[in-house]
């Protein structure tokens, strides 16, 4: 006995169907506003490039935002600007002071003092050295030595967060 | 003569989707670009205190009426050099193990004895809490010129963390929990 044609393979028309692809476009969307934001925030404080690697450190301490003073393997930085090479400092030998970031230093302090005095704005003396994780001490030392002389008493060094383990390997 | 009817008449409406194909392209390839290229890295900071470019007060011409007692000082110190980490105070210096060299010196590998840093200041800990040393809670850091940064840092995270002391809150009588050394500072020793 031959089978009954199935009637609904042959009334069934091609319906051609467009893809919707609204949700997709709001969930990337949303993804793309985040990462933008992210980038934004963490480039706040400072950028780490080919000759400033931050250093690993386990404690944690979320980094407010202050007056970031940097050190490359090539130059020191007042506020991501380039004011002294390093080379210069290294041959610096009777003297703990690099005399071009003092300046920079002291103008930045008269400048806080005078917001503190004038407008009551707390100025906490914090300063963030964000240096390279090859840089010698003797180039830190004057560094910190120029930023406690210049009223920045309140030194935090900067660097990423590792686990313990990253730095007894 | 009359005017020839506008063609715009015979222009049909058709509403038509909008194409969102060239977008998707473009987000499909920011977003594996920005994921690329972040660093998901968190930033964190050390304190640290300044150091001392004198070695104490000057002579006093004022004497007190009554003579304050002097508390005894410990004076800890850490000498980082290339052959690795001594320790030292105001009236010994722990020496390596065969009697000389460095109290740590670098290991095998090339890099310092954080493991036995981290014993050691322990030791320490347990050896001078409650001797009444006024310093007990201080440690100077010192290092030769050509000193990497990381191993400072290393170096004071570790001391940071090597040992807590429990301390009393006098308003709700809770026993907090505080770094043993919170006082640690980076210096030149000068010989």
């Amino acid at each position: 006995m031959a089978f009954k044609p199935s009637a609904a393979k042959k009334h069934a028309t091609s319906t051609e169907a467009a893809l919707n692809m609204n949700s997709l476009m709001d969930m990337l969307t949303i993804m793309l506003l985040f990462l933008l934001t992210s980038f934004s925030t963490s480039g706040a404080l400072a950028t780490a490039s080919e000759g400033l690697q931050p250093p690993r450190i386990v404690t944690k301490n979320k980094p407010k935002k202050a007056v970031v003073v940097g050190i490359s393997k090539y130059h020191v930085f007042f506020n991501k600007e380039p004011i002294v090479e390093v080379e210069k400092v290294l041959a610096q030998k009777n003297t703990f002071l690099i005399a071009e970031l003092a300046e920079r230093l002291e103008a930045e302090a008269t400048k806080a003092q005078d917001l503190e005095d004038r407008f009551g704005i707390a100025w906490n003396r914090e300063l963030l050295v964000f240096g390279d994780k090859e840089v010698p001490f003797n180039v830190l030392l004057k560094v910190v030595v120029t930023c406690g002389r210049n009223q920045f008493s309140n030194l935090r060094l900067m660097g990423n967060l590792a686990a313990k383990q990253d730095i007894l390997q | 003569m009359a005017f020839k009817p506008s063609a715009r008449r015979s222009i049909k409406v058709e509403s038509t989707d909008l194409d969102l194909r060239p977008i998707m392209n473009l987000m499909c390839i920011l977003i594996p670009l920005l994921l690329s290229c972040s660093q998901f890295v968190k930033n964190t900071v050390i304190e640290l205190n300044l150091p001392q470019l004198s070695s104490g007060p000057g002579p006093s011409t004022e004497k007190p009426d009554k003579p304050e007692q002097e508390k005894a000082r410990l004076g800890l110190k850490l000498v980082v050099t290339e052959k690795g980490i001594t320790i030292a105070g105001n009236t010994a210096v722990l020496t390596g193990q065969g009697g000389a060299g460095p109290t740590l010196p670098k290991l095998a590998d090339g890099r310092y004895d954080y493991e036995g840093l981290e014993k050691k200041m322990q030791d320490i800990t347990k050896m001078v809490s409650g001797k009444g040393f006024e310093d007990e809670r201080t440690v100077i850091i010192t290092a030769e010129d050509i000193i990497e940064y990381q191993a400072i840092v290393s170096i004071i995270d570790i001391i940071s963390g090597a040992a807590v002391k429990e301390l009393k809150d006098p308003s709700t009588n809770q026993i907090v929990k505080e770094p043993w050394f919170t006082n640690i500072g980076v210096g030149k020793l000068i010989i």
